[in-house]
């Protein structure tokens, strides 16, 4: 996609704190591909990158943007 | 002067066509069971198929390669149960120059619209609802082309568990589904569980912005719960703008050689959580 991708709320969005427990799982040679930044922001969202599966970015990467206990997970010959 | 017959039997002609275009039809008025199979060109208003209360089963049926022009809006129950819009021959079609309701009011459950190897189109400018109040309706498509302008699938937050099929393996072989939104394709709106099932080489292309689970500038969120799109086996939902997923528990899956490819950004959990995208089987997003 050509823009930014924004898992569990957006940076510059009041809302954020209910925006929790979102998950993104890419999987078995998939690819998530975005030109811009990727954002995970508010608490307890997931990006899972499994299997031979790629996350790649052209911008930036901000993993707990304004929140914590997110989390990453690139496994089994993945990228990101 | 005298006008010659075969003039005066031209202005009959046109007089009788315009008086067909300005009629609203009407299948199943407070009425149950009608069947009405159309095998002929036809040009009316609004079409109504089901209309009133205990108008329950009634159905229409397309029955040759012809078309059925609409040149109000279409109304598939619009009040009442399991009223049915098929158009199950190939190279039937239905125009519709205003809007199409399926499920208009909230007694308005459980219609169907069923395109096989057909067409359905919307004028460009206007709005296909697909659960408009009432709940449970459906749109199954196989094969066949379907077109609007902005589409809403459980528009208030009593349209419920719509459902929308798109196969590309039905009667004709390689003749796939493709749905074409001119504007925004909006999945949950303010209702929640509703269903889109891409299958089988099957694309929904949106020219706008993809909302599943509410919108962005929308105080009814809440209700636009558990909203699922599934797009599968070698098929594609394609949009030019944004695809945001809003309120909680809604999901976007891309299983098994499928592709979402969005022109602007993707927000997963807009507003609230809970919500989750997956992306399988050499799948891209």
């Amino acid at each position: 996609m050509n823009g930014t991708v924004y898992i569990g709320g957006t940076n510059t969005n009041n809302s954020n704190s209910t925006a929790s427990n979102n998950i993104v799982t890419i999987s078995n040679n998939s690819a998530l591909s975005n030109s811009g930044d990727l954002y995970i922001i508010s608490s307890s969202n997931q990006l899972n990158v499994y299997n031979s599966s790629t996350n790649s970015n052209g911008g930036s990467l901000y993993i707990g943007y304004q929140v914590g206990s997110n989390s990453v997970t690139v496994e089994n010959t993945s990228t990101i | 002067m005298k006008k010659p017959l075969i003039y005066l039997f031209f202005l009959f002609y046109l007089n009788v066509v315009a008086l067909m275009g300005s009629t609203n039809l009407y299948v199943g008025s407070n009425a149950s069971g009608v069947t009405t199979n159309l095998a002929t060109n036809l040009t009316v208003s609004d079409l109504y198929i089901g209309y009133g209360s205990g108008s329950d089963s009634n159905t229409m049926n397309l029955i040759t390669s012809n078309t059925l022009t609409v040149q109000g809006s279409l109304y598939v129950c619009y009040d009442g149960t399991s009223n049915t819009l098929s158009l199950n021959y190939e190279k039937a079609s239905i125009q519709i120059s205003d809007n199409s309701y399926l499920g208009y009011n909230s007694d308005a459950t459980n219609g169907v619209i069923t395109l096989s190897n057909s067409g359905f189109n919307i004028n460009s400018d206007n709005t296909n609802y697909i659960g408009y109040s009432g709940s449970g309706n459906q749109v199954n498509i196989y094969s066949s082309r379907i077109s609007n302008g902005n589409a809403y699938i459980g528009y208030y937050s009593s349209s419920s568990n719509n459902t929308v099929t798109m196969n590309g393996t039905a009667a004709t072989a390689g003749s796939n589904s493709y749905w074409s939104n001119g504007e925004s394709l909006y999945i949950g709106y303010q209702g929640g569980s509703n269903l889109v099932t891409v299958e089988n080489t099957s694309t929904i292309k949106v020219s706008g912005t993809i909302y599943i689970g509410g919108t962005n500038t929308n105080d009814s969120n809440p209700t636009a719960l558990n909203n699922i799109v599934t797009i599968s086996n070698n098929s594609a939902l394609s949009n030019s703008g944004d695809l945001y997923i809003i309120s909680s528990s809604n999901q976007l899956n891309v299983y098994n050689s499928s592709t979402n490819s969005n022109g602007g950004s993707l927000y997963i959990g807009y507003q609230v959580g809970s919500n989750s995208v997956t992306v399988e089987n050499t799948s891209t997003i």
